[in-house]
């Protein structure tokens, strides 16, 4: 019998599915994404089974695991369809949601208008309570007005409380006890403490949070279970588990708990898959860039390790757990080109999305867009756009660029595409070098991995932009995210904050919090059986004493208990990783201590892989033709390979051009191709600007 | 313009601007006092450097209010060293009669080279925390002179070719109160200069000098077309406002400043001609702070993706008659100007520019409730608290919007200190922290109602504090009415309350004393009668006004509470509001 494994990803247009084997036999399909998306994961569970030879039920009986990426959280938070939360605060500090200390993303705009409230000031509810910075109980926690406020909130029709008192990080037990009561009068209310959110100093960051935790999670709830029943009834067996937005998965229980850990559900599958391929592939530094209809989202991985940040703001909330550090720019295939009051050329943000589309999809778009510029470049055949699914029109593209752009700025039609696509093509260069240096690292170092539907076209004018040497497009690029989803491992992450001179550290009270955080971590782990191995990875977030953020610096240990070696170790990885993120060091500062973290992994055995063996350099027997194509250099005759015809060992020599559904890959003039034993398309690139 | 050439500004300008980011993004992350780390008072820029003078090239601005004061600094102290200038120069600059605003706002300038000559300038303009002189914090409110400011720092060099100066560096630390911060300060403005070395350095082996140039020639009359065709849709006129200082805490009161803006085709003239003479307190305005103000108006007005290099500066002439308060004679007093009276400044300007530009405007003002306090940690170490949290509030309305959050939009850059983060760094703690009912400026579009703080002293403290917006509170724009006036109150330990009326200079507060802050609200735009009475409502059951007010200042008329409208009292009161004209309500 086989055992199955799938990874489900939910796009904004497309539920890609990817079934594997134990064998490490492949099959992965699309299907257009429902309303009700477990509609969509259902059709795509039943079209895979197909292009494996199975039925559904066979699959879903045989299926040990199934890995979903889903976006119920993120597009709940994003339109604003969330529960209804009331939230408690201590008294006297009920605005501080509202106020974002101060943030607007406008610095001059006085017309910018306040974020959606998605728990509005009547919702918000001072209760009488406050600890001391060291935890003393300076005014006890006032129950009768627990009782009211969720009286009140009863009232009102809320099916969702978040707690969030000051200092709650120090001594948890006035929310515990508030729980208690909200359970005790109101037991079906989803309950959101801070104090097991995000147990961390900062009391705006801790609230937001916590609030969009109680916003998003009856949701996920009740997605989860829904979609459970649906796979249970067609003889599913196996676990369900849900992709996080620190590029792991947890269970299905789990992730109905701690539903804002599930904002970034869908794209971590693809930052995870990155680092897969890149361990596959031998490159442990990456920097992947998924672009696609609207957007382009960019992500770093060092040493196999994807980026986290808990700097994110999702829908103008601010989310300080632990994310895959993802940064979206206005820059993918349906970007507008306009020209602004000033006269000057500019491309996107604003998106022509799929309706209407860029004008050549022949939907109505008369606007110029990326793909309009790169259909009249060559970069894209009008008779193979999704594989021939779709006829583009050429002279429509050309019309939409000679009235918007060339003949206000006095170009040919040409000129005028290779202005918009380097202008993109600088933006979303700008951009990853901010994601990049902002971390202190040279873009130089990292190879890159382009994927989404139009990351290949790109990205090796992105390579020469940033000096990278290396591009790798994945033979699985047009489901990637999926693809990460039955790799991903187990991960929950956890902290707390232990404010200490990192002279004066107590390492009892460190071990006793690294053991407190890891039993707890196993337990939100629990009732799994897809695995037994687990890995703990500590950290320490450290700061010089006076400085206000902080850098997090792994902690390595030999044994379970930190030793005073370990700490010394720590501080000189900290001065080092100062220098290079800021420019200076100052190893005789005294350094503190705010903040203790732990990831906490399921490993799951990786899928075998099947690498095919090394053929013939020579790939001209997947020539299908030649067109002209301009690049930044100016116009080349250029081969165009079939994708489909091409085998492990083929090297090709750019200029060149490879098609295949769902995807075209750009080789640049002077940059070489080879096809690995993946499938993978690996491009080396020699020059830079 | 060549593809090619287009295609070559826009690679240059998102350089520069990726390099302003990366800069600020150092600061932010590496300077010590929470006043830079936190609260974000600073600005970086970069400008090149051709022929003696320095166009700024772009911005990341963290506080709008060092918007220009960045490029007159920045101008004095490259004269300052004119035909002096080496590769691993550094060098600091305060003063405020060289392009200065108030002597706490340092520049850290680093002089970048290509061709063996200076031709880009990073800059970090920063708050420091302390600046030596009479009073801890660096306003000093019985001050008559600009020595009692604090101590000068005219522009010299910190780093002579690579090598930094000890003795002038102990100089600075030893009029400074606050070594440990100002080290670090020091080390993070350079460090983000050293990081636009470095872009700076790439992008020229790239697009090379001549080309760079070009390109930002080519982006400086690009962002003045752009600012002129904004100006352009206004109609040509002369507008005239003023505006009045409560006080210059020198017994000085009701100090007019006066502005007429004039529109003529796509230029701009601010024209302070009318406005009083300088006065003996710290409110004066240097040239550099009453141009930043100024600038900071404009802003506003025009849309945000326009970058700020020297092409917005050109279309806009400003006439500051020298003498008068915008534009004060060495050595008179500036220490406050960047609150006072910069924030009369800026709302005079934009109540000139409501009357031709109504719908762009946002009600704006920061006249702050302020107090400082200083004392000693257990070990000895002194510690400068500015109270941010009690600054906090006003934002007024604009078109289209209520004022929403804490500060109004040109203060944002400014991030308030987490309320746990800042107990765990003082011995103080925040008790109270809150919007307060009833103190919004009513209009069609409200301004966010004020906010009421209380911070607790744990430890004895030394406290200056300075009241503003009393006499002459945040002023309504077209049609909508003033916010209510601030107040400040400091409360002894067994209860007893004293309201600041003016100035309480350099007050020995013992441990368990508090200071309690009301930052009134911002005025609100357009008439409060035509705010829908739904959207006053709303307010009622959020607990932002109550149904008292909603009658007398919106004329709606409610019952159950303020759950329900009385429409046809609601019709009467609101008929008769409107007949007695504008602001009859307050």
């Amino acid at each position: 019998m086989i055992a199955w494994n799938l990874g489900i990803d939910v796009g904004g247009t497309f539920t890609d599915v990817v079934l594997t084997d134990e064998s490490g036999e492949r099959h992965t399909t699309k299907t257009p994404t429902t309303l009700d998306q477990s509609d969509g994961v259902l059709a795509g569970i039943e079209k895979v089974a197909q292009e494996a030879g199975a039925t559904c039920d066979a699959v879903l009986a045989n299926c040990g695991v199934i890995v979903h990426g889903t976006t119920v959280a993120t597009n709940a938070l994003l339109e604003y369809r969330g529960a209804k939360v009331g939230l408690l605060t201590t008294e006297g500090f009920r605005d501080e949601l509202e106020f974002r200390r101060s943030y607007k993303e406008s610095t001059f705009d006085p017309r910018l208008k306040a974020p959606h409230q998605i728990c509005p000031r009547s919702f918000r509810l001072g209760i009488p309570e406050r600890l001391t910075k060291t935890g003393e109980v300076l005014i006890p926690l006032d129950e009768d007005a627990v009782r009211n406020a969720v009286l009140r909130f009863r009232e009102a029709g809320t099916e969702s409380i978040a707690v969030c008192y000051l200092f709650s990080f120090v001594d948890p037990s006035h929310e515990r006890r508030t729980s208690e009561i909200i359970r005790e009068m109101a037991p079906e209310t989803f309950i959101s403490l801070s104090c097991d959110v995000l147990p961390e100093v900062r009391e705006y960051e801790r609230v937001s949070t916590t609030v969009v935790n109680a916003y998003v999670g009856p949701l996920i709830q009740r997605y989860v279970s829904h979609l459970e029943i649906k796979l249970r009834d067609r003889g599913f067996k196996g676990e369900l588990f849900i992709m996080q937005s620190n590029g792991g998965m947890s269970t299905a229980a789990e992730s109905g708990r701690h539903a804002v850990g599930t904002l970034l559900s869908g794209p971590a599958g693809g930052v995870t898959a990155a680092g897969w391929l890149g361990g596959l592939s031998g490159y442990k530094d990456l920097m992947i860039v998924d672009m696609g209809g609207t957007s382009c989202d960019i992500a770093v991985i060092r040493d196999l390790a994807p980026q986290t940040t808990t700097q994110s703001w999702v829908a103008r909330y601010r989310i300080a757990l632990p994310m895959l550090d993802i940064h979206t720019v206005g820059a993918g295939g349906g970007s507008v080109a306009w020209i602004d009051d000033g006269g000057a050329l500019r491309v996107g943000p604003e998106s022509a999305g799929s309706i209407p589309g860029p004008a050549c999809y022949g939907r109505g778009g008369t606007r110029p867009t990326t793909t309009d510029a790169n259909l009249i470049l060559g970069l894209l055949n009008a008779d193979y756009f999704l594989g021939g699914e779709m006829k583009l029109d050429l002279e429509a593209a050309r019309r939409a660029v000679k009235s918007h752009v060339a003949d206000a700025l006095g170009l040919h039609v040409e000129e005028a595409a290779q202005a918009i696509s380097e202008i993109i093509n600088n933006n979303m260069a700008n951009a990853s070098h901010l994601v990049t240096t902002r971390r202190g690292l040279d873009p130089s170092g990292l190879a890159l991995v382009a994927a989404g539907g139009a990351g290949a076209l790109h990205a090796g004018r992105q390579a020469e932009l940033l000096g990278m040497s290396t591009i790798i497009v994945p033979a699985a690029a047009p489901v990637f995210c999926a693809l990460g989803d039955t790799v991903a491992h187990l991960k929950v992450n956890d902290a707390r904050t232990y404010l200490t001179s990192v002279q004066d550290l107590d390492l009892t009270e460190l071990n006793r919090l690294f053991a407190e955080m890891e039993a707890r971590a196993r337990e939100r782990l629990g009732g799994q059986n897809v695995t037994s191995s687990f890995e703990t990875r500590r950290s320490l977030d450290l700061r010089y004493v006076g400085e206000v953020h902080e850098v997090t610096i792994p902690l390595r240990t030999r044994t379970r208990r930190v030793t005073a070696l370990n700490i010394e170790a720590t501080l000189r990885s900290f001065h080092d990783a100062h220098e290079q993120l800021y420019s200076h060091k100052d190893p005789s500062h005294p350094v503190e201590l705010l903040t203790v973290r732990i990831e906490y992994f399921g490993l799951r055995k990786a899928p075998r892989e099947k690498g095919a063996e090394f053929g013939d350099e020579d790939p001209s027997q997947a020539i299908k033709g030649k067109r002209a194509i301009t690049f930044a250099d100016g116009r080349h005759e250029t081969a165009v390979y079939a994708g489909e015809a091409l085998r492990a060992g083929h090297f090709i020599h750019g200029p060149a051009a490879v098609e295949s559904w769902g995807t075209t890959i750009m080789i640049c003039p002077g940059q070489e191709a080879l096809i690995d034993a993946f499938g993978n398309c690996i491009i080396e690139n020699g020059r830079s600007a | 313009m060549l593809g090619s050439e287009i295609i070559r500004a826009r690679v240059v300008a998102g350089a520069f601007d990726t390099a302003a980011e990366e800069m600020s993004a150092t600061v932010t992350r590496t300077a010590r006092s929470p006043i830079f780390n936190e609260a974000h008072d600073f600005t970086t820029g970069i400008f090149d450097f051709h022929d003696g003078k320095a166009r700024l090239i772009a911005q990341a601005p963290g506080c709008t209010l060092h918007l220009y004061a960045i490029c007159s600094a920045v101008q004095a102290a490259l004269e300052a060293f004119r035909n002096d200038l080496h590769p691993g120069d550094v060098i600091l600059a305060s003063d405020p009669f060289h392009g200065g605003t108030h002597i706490p706002d340092n520049c850290i300038i680093l002089p970048v080279f290509a061709d063996r000559k200076p031709v880009f300038i990073p800059v970090v303009r920063a708050h420091f925390a302390d600046s030596g002189g009479p009073v801890a914090g660096g306003y000093n409110p019985a001050a008559r002179d600009i020595w009692q400011d604090g101590v000068i720092v005219p522009p010299l060099k910190l780093y002579r070719k690579g090598e930094r100066r000890q003795d002038i560096l102990d100089l600075i630390i030893a009029n400074n109160r606050v070594e440990q911060w100002l080290i670090g300060d020091l080390a993070a403005m350079r460090g983000a200069c050293l990081t636009a070395e470095k872009s700076i350095t790439r992008l020229l082996d790239r697009v090379g000098l001549a080309g760079t140039r070009a390109a930002i020639e080519d982006n400086i009359a690009y962002v003045e077309r752009r600012v002129r065709a904004e100006i352009e849709s206004w109609p040509d006129g002369d507008y005239a406002a003023e505006t009045f200082v409560d006080h210059d805490y020198q017994g000085d009161h009701d100090i007019r400043i006066a502005c007429t803006v004039r529109v003529r085709g796509s230029d701009l003239t601010f024209d302070f001609t009318g406005t009083d003479p300088e006065v003996d307190g710290f409110v004066n305005s240097t040239l550099a702070n009453t141009l930043s103000f100024v600038f900071v108006a404009i802003a506003s007005c025009i849309d945000e993706d326009v970058t700020v290099n020297e092409g917005y500066i050109a279309p806009v002439t400003v006439i500051a008659p020298e003498g008068t308060i915008v534009n004060p004679r060495h050595p008179k007093p500036v220490g406050n100007c960047t609150c006072i009276c910069g924030a009369e400044i800026a709302e005079v300007a934009l109540l000139a520019l409501s009357q031709c530009a109504p719908t762009r405007v946002g009600v704006n003002c920061h006249k702050l409730p302020l107090a400082y306090s200083s004392g000693k940690y257990e070990d000895g170490k002194p510690w400068i608290s500015l109270n941010f949290h009690g600054y906090t509030g006003g934002a007024g309305a604009a078109y289209g919007t209520d004022g929403w959050g804490l500060y109004p939009p040109l203060m944002t850059g400014v991030i308030l200190p987490s309320i746990e983060m800042n107990e765990l760094q003082y011995p103080i703690r925040i008790e109270r922290h809150e919007y307060h009912p009833d103190t919004e400026g009513p209009g069609r579009w409200r301004g966010a109602p004020g906010v009421s703080t209380r911070i607790r002293f744990l430890a004895p403290s030394i406290t200056n504090a300075m009241l503003a917006g009393v006499r002459h509170p945040t002023k309504g724009f077209c049609g909508g009415d003033d916010g209510p006036p601030n107040a400040l109150t400091l409360s002894a330990p067994d209860g007893t309350r004293s309201p600041v009326t003016e100035v309480a200079y350099n007050r020995a507060l013992p441990a368990g004393s508090a200071i309690e802050f009301l930052r009134a609200g911002g005025g609100g735009w357009g008439p409060a009668t035509d705010r829908p009475a739904g959207e006053v409502l709303a307010d009622i059951a959020n607990g932002c006004i109550t149904p008292d007010r909603a009658a007398l200042a919106y004329g709606v008329v409610s019952r159950s509470g303020g759950r329900e409208v009385d429409e046809k009292a609601t019709e009467i009161r609101r008929a008769s509001m409107r007949a007695a004209g504008p602001s009859a309500s307050n």
